[in-house]
């Protein structure tokens, strides 16, 4: 093993480098099924075999390195044609991803001892090798090796420019990093004249020419090994240069002297013979040259990066928290000032500086935001594979379509959602999406829509789940409800259709028949519900008969520092989480009505129930004024209507703990410093919602 | 009790009687500010300060022992204290003094009609009798 690899922060790098290389190889695949075997994405997989090849050597993972190797040859056959990449094949590409990713993950647990057997796969692997193209391919190549030691003349029989180069195992790989680092490889073949001397000085320092565009690897006839009066006017050299065929061509004619032609040509390195193959490959070689230029550019917008402890993100995120709060309250002490001291100049330039400085928080908050934010992405990038892996274990045919990838979000709310997103789109897949056979009678395509999409709006990201499956049956929901005891069967006939929705969220409820290996257990919404209302999200379900569901999730871009809206209640201050204000209504008194014994009010045709929060707190309701300011507020599905008795307006605030001493008080999710230093309750709008089901029910006991 | 001498002590007052503190077990005294009330806490949590950015909750001894509810003065105080690594803060009617006592005496069962079990015991000065809460008892039962 290589010590100097051994090192943690080696192996740190490698298992990240790792990873994304695996996400490489998983992307290529997916695509590879997809649109066919084109040379980009055949490239792509390649490249990213081989760098994990190369690194896992390094790191002496030897069972990777023969499985990324024994993958290479694979993709090498389907990149020359010569394999094509059909079911099967890429079946066992994706078995050799997941049993790449197990020798990470044992080489993470244990760099010492790997235990996963990855030599099935190997074997199976060396199966779809020996296929039935295999036999041309053993003899080229036995040929080739054959020769690399012998190193014979070839003939060179110019009409077709066939040139078969005697290559050694070095050489090989030579090429095969040229490949892989986007050179190109050529062939030139040079005429001299027959009357010329030392044709072999002439070969030589045509040799050298070439060795300043590009490496030659090798030459027919070798002109080190013939003698020096041979009487030999054709010579083909084999270099690797960064320059195309023809532009070559171009300056061996303008530079050399004495030679009487010139030809050069792409080299496919594993189809020596280029007479019948070259027409093929030199498209291929021209596709590949847009690729190049996309991918140099890529390179140059991969921006340097530095790996930065969370903690320490952590910490910095809560000083500026700390400095947003102060410089409110010097923006409010300047305004002081200057009503008391008007014609004071200094009160002015206070004035002055403190706009500036507010300013400049607001951009260093933004900057430190930005620090701990990702694209939603590599979130994504976990999709594709899932939903591929499940549409067809269920059989059913399905068209991811991810947008919005770049949409940025705060890392750890990208973690808390990766869950709830797995769940509801393995549902939309299992339950939502019908069989091809199903969609075909329904006159649908028989190729299901799955569309996930991710945009910003103003302070939230929005998450999109969208299937064009038969929809959720409402029906069949309530009717799974009353057959679950979670609700009467009078109570079920009573909701209203939003409310049903809402019924797939409640613990233990499925309306699946089975429970499979996919879903139907009845945990599924209920963990999405409660890790949304855990970011402070909202969750929103649209379902149409036939046509399809939609959930749309609404997330805080980030959880440490918030928008609240600042409420007063009994001469108190709240700040609620901006997220979970749908909208503030004023209504007359006199519209709410009473629904057993609940007050509600009937805002956009949905009824809420409303909150009086004076209730809960013991204190009374205060002065009846003619109208009642109504906060609705949403938690995951859930919507209720918050009684304020007054509305002071939205301003930044930094969550803090109430501390261990106070623990959990029902109601608060934590504090806040308020511009003049005082403190201000920030309410958890999850447990009010409890407090007043609670209250609902003593209520109900109580009679 | 010998090693209970050696320490000095911060004397306040709650509804006219004197109390102490160990003056290590004192953080910082403040003045009265505003207190946020926190509902649904604990029945004696006057409720949260903001001590230079931290949220510091807020103890009522008053109501703790039974006694008669403090009214705010120029004089009343917050003595924020360290217990269990935690600052908490406690309202008193005034701060007196540090002292060192010279002679401290177990507690009584009853002391100005509190359960004794909450106290040290009684410090004694030239002034008169003081006596010694045991802080993260009152605090935390």
């Amino acid at each position: 093993m290589a010590g100097i690899y051994d090192t943690p922060e080696m192996i740190r790098v490698f298992l990240d480098e790792a990873e994304e290389q695996l996400q490489f190889l998983e992307q290529g695949i997916l695509e590879l099924e997809q649109s066919g075997e084109t040379p980009e994405v055949i490239q792509k997989i390649f490249r990213a075999a081989h760098t994990l090849k190369g690194s896992s050597a390094a790191m002496g993972i030897e069972k990777m390195k023969l499985l990324t190797h024994e993958m290479e040859n694979v993709l090498d056959k389907i990149r020359n044609h010569l394999l094509k990449a059909s079911k099967p094949v890429i079946n066992i590409l994706f078995q050799c991803l997941d049993y790449l990713r197990m020798l990470k993950e044992d080489f993470a647990a244990d760099s010492k001892d790997i235990k996963t057997d990855v030599s099935s796969t190997l074997d199976e692997l060396k199966k779809v090798l020996s296929g039935e193209y295999e036999g041309k391919k053993r003899k080229t190549k036995d040929k080739q090796k054959g020769r690399g030691e012998e190193k014979k003349f070839e003939n060179i029989e110019q009409e077709e420019m066939t040139v078969e180069f005697a290559l050694d195992l070095e050489q090989q790989d030579l090429l095969e990093q040229a490949v892989i680092s986007e050179q190109k490889i050529l062939i030139c073949n040079v005429k001299i004249p027959e009357e010329s001397f030392m044709k072999t000085a002439r070969a030589a320092v045509i040799l050298n020419f070439f060795n300043e565009l590009g490496t030659v690897i090798e030459t027919v006839p070798n002109i080190w090994k013939i003698p020096d009066d041979a009487d030999v006017s054709e010579f083909s050299y084999l270099f690797i240069s960064q320059l195309d065929a023809k532009n070559v061509e171009g300056r061996a004619k303008d530079e050399l002297i004495e030679v009487q032609e010139v030809k050069v040509l792409p080299y496919d390195i594993e189809s020596p013979k280029l007479s019948v193959q070259s027409v093929k490959t030199v498209p291929e070689f021209v596709v590949k040259d847009a690729d190049h230029n996309k991918s140099t550019g890529h390179e140059r917008k991969a921006s340097q990066t530095v790996r930065v402890d969370v903690e320490r993100l952590e910490k910095m995120m809560n000083l500026v928290g700390e400095l947003v709060i102060e410089q409110t309250r010097i923006a409010q002490v300047g305004t002081t000032l200057h009503n008391r001291y008007s014609s004071d100049n200094t009160v002015e330039d206070l004035l002055g500086i403190s706009n500036h400085v507010s300013r400049v928080i607001s951009e260093l908050q933004e900057g430190v935001m930005k620090t701990r934010m990702l694209p939603i992405q590599q979130l994504f990038n976990r999709f594709p594979r899932m939903v591929r892996d499940l549409s067809e274990s269920l059989n059913k045919e399905i068209e991811l379509i991810l947008e919005g990838g770049e949409t940025e979000m705060d890392r750890t709310i990208i973690e808390d959602i990766a869950d709830p997103l797995i769940h509801i789109i393995r549902n939309a897949v299992d339950h939502g999406i019908e069989s091809p056979e199903e969609r075909i009678k329904a006159e649908k395509p028989s190729k299901g829509m799955l569309r996930i999409t991710a945009f910003t709006q103003e302070n939230h990201v929005m998450l999109t789940v969208e299937d064009d499956g038969d929809g959720i049956n409402l029906q069949k929901v309530k009717e799974s409800a009353v057959k679950k005891q979670i609700m009467t069967a009078q109570a079920a006939e009573s909701l209203s259709k939003h409310e049903i929705i809402n019924l797939i969220f409640h613990t233990g409820f499925s309306t699946s028949q089975t429970v499979s290996d996919v879903s139907g257990r009845g945990v599924g919404m209920d963990i999405v519900r409660s890790h949304i209302d855990k970011l402070n999200g909202i969750i929103d379900v649209e379902t149409k008969p036939g046509e399809g569901t939609k959930f749309s999730i609404k997330l805080p871009l980030t959880l440490a520092i918030l928008t609240g809206l600042l409420v007063k209640v009994n001469g108190e201050t709240y700040a609620i989480p901006m997220s979970n204000v749908i909208e503030i209504v004023r209504k007359p008194e006199n519209e709410l009505e009473s629904v057993n014994g609940q007050t509600v009010a009937v805002i956009r045709e949905k009824v809420l129930p409303l909150i009086w929060l004076h209730d809960y707190f013991n204190v009374s309701r205060g002065k009846k004024g003619k109208n009642v300011f109504i906060v609705v507020l949403g938690v995951a599905e859930k919507r209720l209507g918050l009684v304020v008795d007054e509305l002071v307006g939205n301003q930044e605030i930094v969550i803090k703990p109430l501390g261990s001493y106070i623990g959990k008080a029902a109601g608060f999710s934590g504090a806040t410093i308020l511009g003049d230093g005082s403190v201000a309750c920030i309410l958890d709008i999850v447990g009010v919602g409890k407090m007043a089901s609670n209250r609902k029910l003593a209520k109900v006991n109580n009679e | 009790m010998n090693e209970l001498l050696d320490v000095q002590y911060v004397v306040y007052e709650l509804a006219n009687e004197k109390y102490a503190l160990k003056i290590s077990d004192v953080y910082e005294i403040i003045k009265m500010q505003k207190i946020t009330v926190v509902y649904n806490s604990k029945p004696f949590l006057e409720g949260v300060i903001n001590l230079r950015g931290k949220i510091v909750p807020v103890v009522n001894l008053h109501k703790r022992f039974g006694l008669h509810n403090y009214t705010t003065t120029k004089l009343t105080r917050i003595v924020v204290l360290k217990s269990r690594d935690e600052m908490v803060g406690i309202v008193v009617d005034r701060v007196n003094q540090v002292v060192k006592f010279s002679d401290i005496q177990p507690p009584p069962e009853m002391v100005a009609g509190i359960d004794g079990n909450y106290f040290e015991g009684m410090g004694i000065t030239d002034e008169g009798v003081v006596s010694i809460l045991k802080i993260d008892k009152v605090l935390y039962e």
